[in-house]
Formats: C-alpha cells, structure tokens, sequence
C-alpha cells in the first residue's frame, strides 16, 4: 500500500482525521482499524444514559401528565377559570426530547474523542441496517437505547445475536408495528376477533436477512408473522416484568407449526420465532446480502463483485463473526484503492468536519443542520434507512447547506492555519488544486470553508 | 422532505431545535456571476402552450380503498366494516359518481374534480407486482418494467424528450426537486435543481465562485449541483415574501415545500417541471382513515393540493399534478386495524389543464374470487399508461419516446387518451 494511502483509514473507514492523527498511523491499516471495533461495545461516554425500559418510563409519565393537563384545561373551562399557564420555552418541559439530546451529546463525544472512528461508523452503519426512525412518540423516546442496547454490545460479535437482540428490542416491535400482532387462533386473536400485522416478517426477510431477491413468497412472509406473533413490549401494567422491557405473550402467540423459506418449524411459542431467526442469519442469502451493503456502504455505490464475494465468504466461513466480516473488508484490494468517489453522507461530514476543525456542536444545532442537510437524526424516511447511494445526497440545495455549514464552523475557529490543517488531517489526499486555492483565499476563515468544501473532503 | 404531518407525533414532540430561529438566504448573486448562470428567458412563442408539470410520490403505499371509496360495491362496506364509524365520525363521504365517494378529508380535491379539473384513476398499479416498498418505489420512480437498479428516473428522461423548441427553453429553466434530497424519478443525466424552504445563512458569492472553480476542474458532478444551487438562489431571492417565518416542520414544512415550488413554477424564468415527496403512507396499524393516521396524511394532502391550486392560479390552466403511489393496501383490514402492503390502488391527476370530473376505472370487484392473489385490489390499469398519456398530451413528448426511453419496453401499455386539454 502507497503511504499516501494511510490517509484512507480515516478518509474512507472512519470519522475523518484531527490534526495530528495521521502521525499516528502503525505499520498496518487493517490491525489499526480492528483494533478500534471493540471501544463501540460499552464506551464510557454512554454509560450514565438510561435504558429502554427507564426512558419509555418517562414516556408513559409525560403521557400521564398531558392526560391530566387535558383534563385540568378541561376543568377549569368549565370553571371558566383561566387554564394553567404553559411553561416557557427550553424549561423541562418535554423529557422525551431532552434525553435524545442527551444521546447525541453522548455520540458527538465519542465522534470527537474517537482515535479513527471506524467502530462508530460501524455503529452507523448498523443502526441504519436495522433502522428504527422516530416518526411514532414510543419509538423516539427508546431510539436512543435500541442502538446502545441492540447494536453496540454485538459490534464485535456475531450477526445472529444482534439480529435477535434487534428483533426483539421493543423499539424495532413498535416501529415495525408487532407489538399487536396476533394468531387468529390464539387465545387474544380468538377472544377479540383480530389477526396479524406482517410489517415486522416482511422487513426481517427483505431488509434485515436474506434481502427481496432471496425468494420468498408471500406465504413465507404469513407464516414468519405468525411464529413471531406474541412478541410484545410490556405496557404500563405489566406484572412479572418492567414496563418497556420485551415481552413474549403466549396468549397471543399463533399455535402450530410454520413453513418459512423451505423449512418446517414446529410449534415453539417464543422459540419458534428464535429458531427461524437463527436459521435465517445463517442463510447464504444474508451473508450475501450483508456483504453487499458493507462494501457499499464503505467502498464503493456500485460495489466490485470480488469483494463482496470475499466478504460473503468469511461470513460463511465464520457463521456470522463481524470481526472475520470486517477483516476480510478491509483486505479486499478495493479497500484501500484510490479514487476516492463515495459522497460523505451528511452525519459523516459534519461529524468530520467538527473533528477537522477541533469544533463543538450543541446538540439542538446539530440537528437542525442535518435536517437540512437531508439526514435527520432518528428519523429516517422508511425502514430501508438512509441511502448509501452518493447520488441521493447531491441534492444541490443541500450542497449549498453543506457549504453554508462549513462557513459556519470556519468562521469560529480561533487558530485556523488552512494549508498547515489541510495537510495535517487530508495528507497525501490534498491535491494541488486544492492547496492552491486554499492559499489563495481571501481570507483563513474562507480558506477553511474551501477546505470542508474540497471534493478531497467530501467524498472517501 | 422527510417528515409527514399532522399524524407525526415527533412533529408535536418537537425533539430538538424548536427554539433556534429560521434565517433564510436571499443572497443577491454578483451580477456577472448570476449572468452566467441564467441564461436569458426565451418567452414561449404566441399561442404555445407553456405547460407546468409537478409529480407527488406518495411513498409507503397509500391505501387507495380509503382514498377513494368504492361505496357503490357492495362487499366494500362489507369488508371495511371496521373502519366505517371513523370515517363517518370525520364527516360525509363526498360522492364523486355512481360508484365511488372520496374520503371526507378530501375536500378541495372534490371541489376540483366537481370543476372538471381533477380526475381520479382507480385499481391502477405500476408494473410491479411483489410487495417491497422499495423495490416497488424504484419501479414507480424509474419507469422502468421491473426492478433493475437503474439512477435515472422517467421524469428525467421525459426532460431530453420534450419538443425541440420547447427543451431548449425547458432545459435551461431546469426542472426542481423540491426538499434536501433529489428523488430518483428526477434523478439522470438532465440537471436538476433543488429548493428547500430553511437555510442556514449565506456564503458570499466570492467563496461560491472560489469553490466552483476548483469543482469545474476537480470533480463535475459536485460542480452541477453547486451551480443549480446558485440558479435556485437567485431565483428564490426573488420570492421573499410570504414564506412561513417559523422554523417548519410537520405541515407547515409541507406546505412550505408545496407553496415554494408553486411560486418557482409560476415564475416566467423559472422551472416547469417539478417532484416532491411526501412520506408516511404505510398505514400497517390504527389506520382510521376517516379522523386518525390515514385521515390526518389524506387532510394534509388534501391541504397541500390547495395551497398548490392557489400558488399556481396564474398557470393553473396550463398546470398538471400527479400524484401516485408505489402500489396499494390488502383489501382486508389486518390485526390491528391497519392494512399490510397490496397492490392496486388509486393515482390523482389534478390541474386546469386536466379533463377531470370523472373516474377512470376498470372496476374488478372487491368479492373474493376477484382480489388479486386472494388479498389485494386487482390493478385494471396501468399507471405507465396514464403517465405516458399525461408527457404526450401536456408536455407533447413523442410516442415512440415514451415507449422506448422514458418507459422503456412499454411499448404494449397504450395510452388512455383525452385525459388532457
């Protein structure tokens, strides 16, 4: 590998270089990046934030309390009293929002502590494989814990155990609408007259496992909602367990046996849904499926055919084992091969760009900035998550709010040295034409909006 | 536009952001700068039409069933029995015909289509026929017969196919993709600008310019979105007023999309084609389509197409909007009380340009032994062969055209004829 290519492990696999980074660089690329994977698991700077079950606590309360507000106002119209008045904007007045801002204070922390910042891209990357969005209140308020509850503890583990924890995180059973999915034949089904909801099988299969052109048909996404029927999130009343926790209900689980993808599976309760999921992670078809989107995601829109073979290969070959998955991404030839021609997705910019500069975001301001940069945090538009197709994101109004940005950030930077920070955090990526115009500029805070802006920048 | 409407808890939520005021850029482009960049305005020739042309992408596939309701079936009431005490609660149906009634959220859109000015199609489907919403909005979005992958959009090959006199103006006026992201059905090799209604704040035109020079030698394809930005800004430079002032999210974001892009259509130097999105339509659970989730997207569509027939009202005789979704809803209501992904499902034309007050269905029957695959509304038309009739009649694309490039292998699909004029 060409020095010059060093630059490539910040660049392409994580969160963009500091000034002073690339010095840091050890003799071999793919053990400097392995070796970050594992600080994604549990890191410090997330440990004091609530879990699932505590934050949809705080959810049902503020539920609660606009009831009793609503019946309050109700009251006092009556009354013909005046209504309480309304607390004033930014008090604690929504604690749903404030821990969400908690959770992004938490990762631009680690976006900007991060040594390289490929387990936090892994971290993105998986989030958005298994997408929950906050587009229904429950969903917002645990968006937060899925991904440190669901994604993290398995980013160095193995696909089948975060698909499961996935699969089975009350925030994936509400977004994907299985939380009141029932058997016909159950008890619950019988006694209320209602049946299943196949969002969730539906989107397993075709987004999460084997992908849409694995072939299954439409009696293979029936009877995969019928053995997961029964997996529920524990409400407010929940006795043997906390609210917010997963729950399985053997009063509305589908009884008997079902055929999915060629197999049969007997009646299980729980287990049945288990075993098809673990039957699934370990399909060809995923393997292939995964490896496809890794090197898409990473490498290149349209990925080289040998390397998502090779990556599909020590999927196989190691049931599943990220860390065999990711080795045998970064040791493709395509890995570290130049040019660079992926467009950085918004969140990925902005986070580099803070890391560039050494620059802070306030939480609220971050996300307003990705909103309209296209990326909304938590809110991805479906369940397929935000494109890893470049094109989707030269939108040329939101080009213009990634330059907007950037003049921003620029213009706050108290020691900018433009061509000496150009160097510093793009090294032998910096082009002539770049420092050049970088020089040239009429002024440092220019100068650093030019760099942000530099395709060199932009895209990995 | 990513965010939906009423029906958005996040929107009441308001998670984050809420108290940041919205700046707005009108940048006053230098002269010679903006000189480059819009090419003069060549006025249409006397007595030529100058058509407008907006498509909506519904994604999430809207339930059509609800949208436009087959009252005049009998097994509809039937076998929507459970969603029918919501749908009353919202109001009286509004009949439009013998047979179908639009959902009461629907209001401006009856009063269109009782103008002649709206046209429903029903049991109409895109060529796809399995049950992805993403393979199935590629289908929609690429024209193309079936999921291959392709980044060009048939709107955008329609833009190389308009009438020679027409394309040269058209092409220089460029056609807008409204919101941060451009649609793939605009997406291709005819370049596309894009408007957002909230910005950041300005950079000077001197740092633009610096930056496009080093795009225009390093990297095109960031070069032409930064120009089509530049062409954007000053046109939008032009419209400062009456744009909401409030940071918008929800509806009023919507709208704002909505009565941004009206206001550029209208403008003689502005685009003449444009595509929104509006997301939210995968209605899998509490549908309610009369008062609930499903009822507050259709109000909110509804509400959308009002503020474009009001933006619009210079042009609107000359206007054609389609909306359409990637395929629709299974006729039986699921386990809890939504709907699961189907087949076929309604589209909307609306504009003065279109010869409405009529539905256009080939009806199949809701009874079991007529449901596609047991479970979904049999499509009887397909939607290629509204689109195609639409880029012939309003924007006067050739037919062999449409067949071969902009719906390519569609050449079997016939138009429909007459649904403009």
């Amino acid at each position: 590998m060409a020095t010059g290519q060093r630059s490539l492990i910040w660049q392409r696999f994580g969160l963009g270089a500091r000034p002073g980074d690339l010095e840091t660089s050890g003799p071999s690329p793919v053990a400097d990046l392995m070796a970050e994977v594992p600080t994604a698991t549990a890191p410090a700077a997330l440990k004091d934030l609530p879990d699932s079950p505590s934050l949809f606590a705080v959810y049902l309360k503020q539920v609660a309390a606009k009831k009793a507000a609503a019946s309050m106002a109700d009251l006092s119209s009556r009354m013909e009293a005046p209504p309480p008045p309304r607390a004033a904007p930014g008090s604690m007045m929504n604690p749903v929002r404030d821990a969400l801002l908690d959770e992004i204070a938490g990762r631009l922390k680690l976006a900007r502590d991060a040594r390289i910042g490929f387990a936090e891209r892994l971290v993105l990357f998986w989030s958005n494989h298994f997408t929950v969005s906050a587009s229904k209140q429950q969903v917002a308020v645990i968006a937060g814990g899925f991904e440190r509850e669901a994604i993290r503890p398995h980013i160095a583990g193995r696909f089948h155990d975060m698909l499961e924890a996935v699969e089975s995180h009350p925030a994936m059973l509400l977004y994907l609408d299985n939380e009141r999915s029932m058997g016909v034949a159950s008890k619950a089904g019988v006694k209320r007259g209602n049946g299943i909801n196949e969002n969730l099988a539906r989107e397993i299969l075709e987004l999460h496992t084997v992908g849409v052109d694995a072939g299954y048909t439409q009696a293979d996404v029936t009877s995969f909602a019928m053995a997961l029927t029964g997996w529920t999130v524990a409400g407010a009343k929940a006795v043997d367990t906390v609210p917010g926790n997963f729950q399985f209900r053997p009063q509305m689980h589908e009884p008997g046996a079902q055929r999915v993808f060629g197999r049969d599976y007997p009646e299980g309760g729980q287990e049945q849904g288990q075993v098809i999921l673990a039957d699934l992670a370990s399909h060809k078809a995923t393997a292939q499926h995964i490896a496809f989107k890794l090197v898409r995601h990473f490498i290149a829109d349209e990925p080289p055919k040998a390397a998502v073979a090779a990556v599909a290969a020590a999927f196989e070959r190691s049931d599943g084992d990220l860390l065999a998955v990711y080795e045998a991404l970064l040791k493709t030839d395509a890995a570290f091969a130049m040019p660079l021609t992926k467009l950085r997705p918004p969140v990925e910019f902005h986070l580099a760009a803070l890391r560039a500069l050494g620059a802070e975001a306030e939480p609220p301001r971050f996300m307003r900035t990705l909103a309209l940069m296209g990326q909304r945090l938590y809110r991805a538009p479906s369940p397929q998550g935000w494109s890893d197709d470049s094109k989707a994101w030269l939108a040329p109004d939101a080009i213009r709010t990634r330059l907007e940005l950037s003049v921003q950030l620029a213009a706050r930077v108290r020691e900018p040295k433009p061509l000496d920070r150009a160097k510093a955090i793009l090294g032998p990526l910096l082009t002539d034409e770049t420092a050049t115009i970088i020089s040239r500029a009429e002024s440092s805070q220019q100068a650093l909006a030019l760099l942000l802006m530099s395709p060199e920048f932009q895209r990995r | 536009m990513r965010s939906t409407g009423p029906s958005d808890d996040l929107a009441r939520l308001c998670v984050a952001d809420c108290e940041q005021p919205n700046r707005r850029r009108f940048l006053g482009l230098s002269s010679a700068f903006a000189a480059s960049l819009l090419l003069p305005y060549r006025s249409s020739l006397a007595g030529t039409r100058d058509p407008r042309f907006l498509f909506v992408v519904l994604r999430g596939a809207l339930d059509g069933l609800s949208a436009a309701m087959p009252v005049g079936d009998p097994d509809f009431t039937k076998i929507r029995e459970g969603f029918m005490a919501d749908l009353s609660q919202a109001g009286a149906a509004l009949p439009i015909g013998p047979m179908f009634a639009l959902n009461p959220q629907l209001k401006a859109l009856a009063g269109l289509y009782a103008k002649n000015q709206a046209a429903i199609v029903h049991a109409v489907a895109t060529p796809y026929r399995d049950r992805s919403h993403f393979d199935g909005q590629e289908v929609l979005e690429s024209g193309l017969p079936n999921v291959t992958h392709g980044d060009s959009g048939w709107l955008n090959r329609a833009l190389a196919g308009l009438p020679r006199s027409a394309a040269l103006a058209a092409r220089d006026r460029q056609s807008l993709a409204v919101g941060p992201v451009v649609p793939l059905v605009m997406r291709g090799a005819v370049p596309v600008m894009s408007w957002s209604p909230e910005h950041l704040g300005a950079a000077s035109d001197d740092t633009v310019a610096r930056l496009l020079s080093l795009y225009q030698s390093r990297d095109p394809m960031l070069a032409q979105a930064l120009e089509q930005s530049n062409l954007v800004t000053a046109e939008t430079s032009g419209m400062a007023a009456g744009l909401p002032a409030k940071g918008a999210r929800g509806l009023d974001a919507m709208l704002a999309m909505a009565d941004g892009a009206a206001r550029l259509l209208v403008r003689p130097d502005g685009p003449r084609i444009a595509a929104l999105s509006i997301d939210g339509w995968d209605t899998h659970a509490d549908e309610k389509p009369g008062t609930g989730r499903l009822g507050k997207l259709l109000g909110l569509l509804d509400q959308l197409f009002e503020h474009l027939q009001q933006g619009l009202a210079p042009v609107w005789n000359d206007t054609v909007i389609v909306a359409a979704t990637e395929f629709g809803r299974t006729v039986r209501i699921n386990g809890t009380a939504g709907t699961d992904h189907g087949t076929g499902t309604v589209a909307f034309l609306l504009g003065g340009a279109v010869k409405g007050g009529r539905v256009i269905a080939d009806w199949p029957g809701l009874a079991d032994k007529s449901l596609y695959e047991s479970r979904d509304l049999k499509p009887t038309t397909d939607l290629r062969a509204v689109l195609k009739t639409v880029l012939a009649e309003h924007l006067g694309i050739d037919r062999k055209f449409l067949d071969e490039h902009v719906f390519p292998a569609s050449g079997n699909v016939a138009r429909i004829g007459g649904l403009v004029g």
